[in-house]
């Protein structure tokens, strides 16, 4: 074998090739500086804050009762679930005891968001391949989860449905005929396809054995959510260190080995399961509560004690956390947001040289990022 | 284990049972050494708050355990007028960006820190925006430039 | 019946007689009615051309529609069947946009030139009895010729955009090309064996007498249309433009008029892949009862129809897939089938 490698190892003249931000596969405005040899990557410098809206600079500006619905827009796929860190913060500081009834309503509108959250993040990931049909199965299912919020609370993507000291709305006839629209339609779904893409070969090739993160790295990068669990490192908050009332049910979290592109993708096929059988969980211990207050009783104007207070919970795309800071006025000191996909992609600059350009896209897509809340 | 292990620098606050204030900036990586040693892997989060009036940043450290869930957290004083902090890099990775935040957000420096750049705002902005004395410049639009 | 056959052969008559009788008229040399019906001839190819191209692009959005679940354009004219003369309109409509340090003649040129393949390999395809405009000897050698081209004004398009995407795009342009010339040209030589000629309407007659070939040839028909949608850069094989890793591959820095001929080209592009796969193996025009054209139009808009079912079913494969596919797969394949094709055609001889 003649060695065709110059003098710095390259095949070819290295050039630089800028991966976005505006690119189709790159799920907004992800800007990756890639270096190139031929088609093989050989450097990645990762750049955001192309949709930095200040989120955390505006939250300090507003009282707390304005505050909430900007974090929606942190990762606007799955509203809710950024609802719940930042109340559960605010109510570590005021001290509210929330009842029962509400936080089961939490639990059942997150695990509903993290379901559709996920449809996305599948049906995006076989998009970001090449089949662009694989992008409208998901959706059609996802559609049946937003009917359901929209029952309950009358939005479909940025709730805002849970509120300092519970939730705003109980549930209705409605919502119960959605949820029974779920539950027929969402296994039907995730059999069909299994059936569609598991077996595809050039998915198989496409995906096996492309970014494999060991577990250590993943620890090491603060990997959260199912990246994480797809290396196998078995971390689930809802398990590990519930909130709400996650530790009366019985959380079953799979976890996958492998640790490349489909692993994670099947981490989230697997999980669709057993958010579905834990949404039915809650759902009938919900039916089974007695009707009674969704809301604490909680002062009309806000004004939590001095202090810092800082809650985690587990997103569709991994741990959010949340540090808010108060001085007691009515707008707070700080608000902190640990953005999980904000940390999962720190990892990019690590595991993609190497790779094929087409595998780039796959890596990106496998991460399931969210742009708004990269770049907070 | 926190307390027993730098019972002189470190102190537990009241009222909490994993809160813990650094005394020293000194005792901050020997001590994040010695949680990695012991099993939490998992830095989940580092951020700042202003203290304007007190004169000082409170840089605060999450970190978990893999094993059991459990949550520390570090809580460490920084001077407003000589923020530089030691990086946490070579402990985990992952405080790589999040230093990159701390450092874009409120300036402060993080010594031996990698690749201490923006990573949020642009190259060429000026000011810490997080800082409460920043004040907001309106920037006037720069007409359209050729690029040559 | 018979009429209906030949209808266009006697309007082509119809033409020649005119032109005659014209000449005559005007005292001139009946040599030029030869140079006029080359003209007409090429009339007739560039309206079929874009025909097919207007016709097949909504029909594959109204099949991907139907693939994906969802209506497909269905606002402009009968159920969203002038879609594509709406889109049309609007791209040659927007403005032309270059880029600067592109290399503006060539960028010109690719987009020009982009039609020329495809035209030149209609000229030599039998659309029914005597409905070839060149009915050559070596007709099959011809259009692979002539499609192999193709690949030309692609990588011209990737070299002018000045764009590190485009040149991407088209270094895998030719790449493709090259690597699925070979299989191809290797199905196409077993059914010649088998046939006996190299003339496109021959291998046709000989199909009328025996029975089609893609009885006879399964194997190399499959991996003609393998090696067709590679050529055509279509999915699973959309590497050039494949959107998702190279935006848009060598049609980036491509808009307005300029992109719409690409497009256009394209489907020209797979009309013609679509009727040489016709001609060699599924009878081209030989049918009954229906007029052969018509029998024509059927069988290609079935092969049309298999490439956009193929493309929106698929994901697209990597770039060293696609040249290790072809070249440990199916060019040993194809070897293969040409071997037991030669033996078995000795033994009955």
């Amino acid at each position: 074998m003649i060695n065709m490698t110059n003098e710095n190892g390259h095949y070819s003249e290295v050039y630089q090739l800028n991966f976005g931000p505006q690119h189709p596969s790159t799920h907004g405005v992800l800007h990756m500086l890639v270096e190139m040899d031929g088609e093989t990557c050989v450097g990645v410098d990762t750049k955001i804050g192309y949709l930095h809206r200040g989120m955390e600079k505006l939250l300090e500006s507003r009282t707390y009762l304005q505050g909430l619905p900007y974090t929606d827009r942190l990762d606007y796929l799955a509203g809710v679930n950024n609802n719940l860190p930042y109340v559960l913060a605010v109510e570590k500081l005021l001290g509210v005891e929330v009842p029962a009834r509400a936080n089961l309503l939490r639990m059942l509108t997150c695990e509903i968001m993290r379901l559709a959250s996920y449809m996305v993040g599948i049906g995006i990931y076989i998009m970001d391949l090449g089949a662009v049909s694989g992008v409208f199965y998901p959706f059609q299912q996802r559609e049946y989860a937003l009917d359901c919020m929209s029952a309950l609370c009358g939005a479909r993507m940025t709730q805002s449905y849970i509120r300092y000291g519970g939730v705003q709305a109980d549930i209705n006839e409605e919502f119960d005929a959605t949820m029974q629209k779920l539950f027929d339609e969402v296994p039907r779904f995730i059999e069909m396809y299994h059936k569609l893409i598991d077996e595809n070969e050039i998915f198989l090739t496409r995906t096996k054995g492309i970014g494999v993160i060991s577990a250590e790295d993943a620890m090491d990068y603060a990997l959260t959510g199912p990246n994480l669990r797809a290396s196998g490192v078995d971390y689930d908050l809802r398990r590990d260190a519930p909130y709400c009332l996650y530790d009366r049910f019985n959380i079953k979290v799979p976890v996958l080995t492998a640790g490349d592109c489909h692993a994670r993708y099947m981490q989230r096929m697997l999980e669709c399961e057993e958010i579905l059988q834990l949404i039915k969980e809650i759902y009938a211990a919900l039916q089974a509560e007695p009707a009674g207050e969704i809301m604490a009783k909680i002062p009309k104007v806000l004004k939590p004690a001095a202090g810092e207070a800082y809650a985690q919970t587990e997103n569709p795309k991994g741990i959010m956390g949340c540090l808010v800071a108060s001085e007691g006025k009515l707008n707070p000191l700080r608000v902190h947001f640990r953005r999980p996909s904000f940390d999962n992609i720190a990892i990019f600059e690590k595991i993609m040289p190497g790779h094929k350009v087409a595998d780039l896209v796959s890596i990106i897509a496998s991460f399931d990022i969210v742009l708004g809340e990269i770049d907070g | 284990m926190v307390q027993q292990k730098f019972s002189q620098m470190v102190e537990l606050l009241p009222d909490t049972d994993c809160e813990y204030r650094v005394m020293s900036l000194q005792a901050l990586l020997p001590i994040c050494q010695e949680l990695k040693a012991a099993g939490y892997a998992f830095l989940a989060d580092i951020t700042a708050v202003d203290y304007l009036n007190e004169g000082y940043f409170r840089l605060l450290y999450q970190v978990c355990n893999y094993q059991n869930g459990d949550i520390i957290v570090l809580k460490v004083d920084v001077s407003r007028d000589e923020p530089l902090v030691e990086s946490v890099c070579p402990v985990w990775a992952a405080a790589n960006w999040l230093e990159r935040e701390v450092y874009d957000m409120f300036g402060i420096v993080f010594k031996n820190h990698p690749r201490l750049e923006r990573i949020l705002m642009w190259e060429g902005f000026e000011g810490w925006p997080l800082r409460k004395d920043f004040v907001h410049q309106p920037t006037k639009y720069q007409g359209r430039r050729r690029l040559d | 019946m018979e009429f209906i056959n030949n209808i266009f052969v006697n309007i082509a008559g119809l033409i020649r007689w005119v032109f005659d009788w014209l000449l005559g008229l005007l005292g001139l040399p009946l040599g030029l009615t030869d140079v006029l019906m080359v003209a007409v001839y090429w009339v007739a190819i560039v309206i079929v051309c874009v025909l097919c191209a207007l016709f097949y692009v909504i029909w594959e959005r109204k099949l991907a529609g139907y693939i994906q679940r969802r209506p497909g354009p269905n606002r402009l004219g009968p159920n969203g069947w002038l879609q594509t003369i709406g889109d049309a309109i609007k791209l040659v409509m927007k403005e032309d946009i270059v880029p600067d340090k592109a290399d503006k003649p060539v960028h010109l040129l690719a987009a020009l030139l982009a039609f020329v393949p495809p035209m030149l390999a209609l000229a030599a395809i039998p659309f029914g009895e005597g409905m070839a405009a060149l009915d050559l000897q070596l007709g099959v050698v011809y259009v692979i010729a002539v499609t192999t081209l193709a690949s030309l004004p692609v990588l011209l398009a990737g070299y002018a955009s000045n764009n590190k995407y485009s040149l991407v795009g088209g270094m895998r342009v030719v790449n493709q090309a090259i690597s699925y010339e070979v299989p191809q040209a290797f199905a196409i030589l077993s059914v010649i064996m088998v046939a006996g000629t190299f003339n496109l309407t021959e291998i046709v007659h000989f199909q009328q007498q025996h029975l089609w070939l893609v009885c006879v040839q399964p194997l190399a028909f499959v991996i003609y249309i393998i090696s067709a949608v590679a050529e055509c850069n279509r999915a699973p094989f959309d590497l050039p433009e494949g959107e998702s890793e190279l935006t848009a591959g060598v049609f980036t820095e491509y808009s307005g008029m300029r992109y719409a001929l690409f497009y256009l080209a394209e489907y020209c592009n797979m009309f013609v892949a679509a009727g040489l796969a016709t001609t060699l193996f599924l009878g081209g025009f030989s049918g009954p009862f229906l007029p052969g054209w018509l029998w024509f139009i059927l069988k290609t808009f079935v092969i049309m129809s298999i490439f956009i079912w193929v493309r929106w079913t698929l994901p697209r494969v990597r770039a060293d897939y696609v040249l290790r596919f072809c070249w440990k797969l199916l060019v040993p394949l194809t070897l293969l089938n040409m071997l037991v094709t030669g033996v078995v055609l000795y033994i009955l001889a």
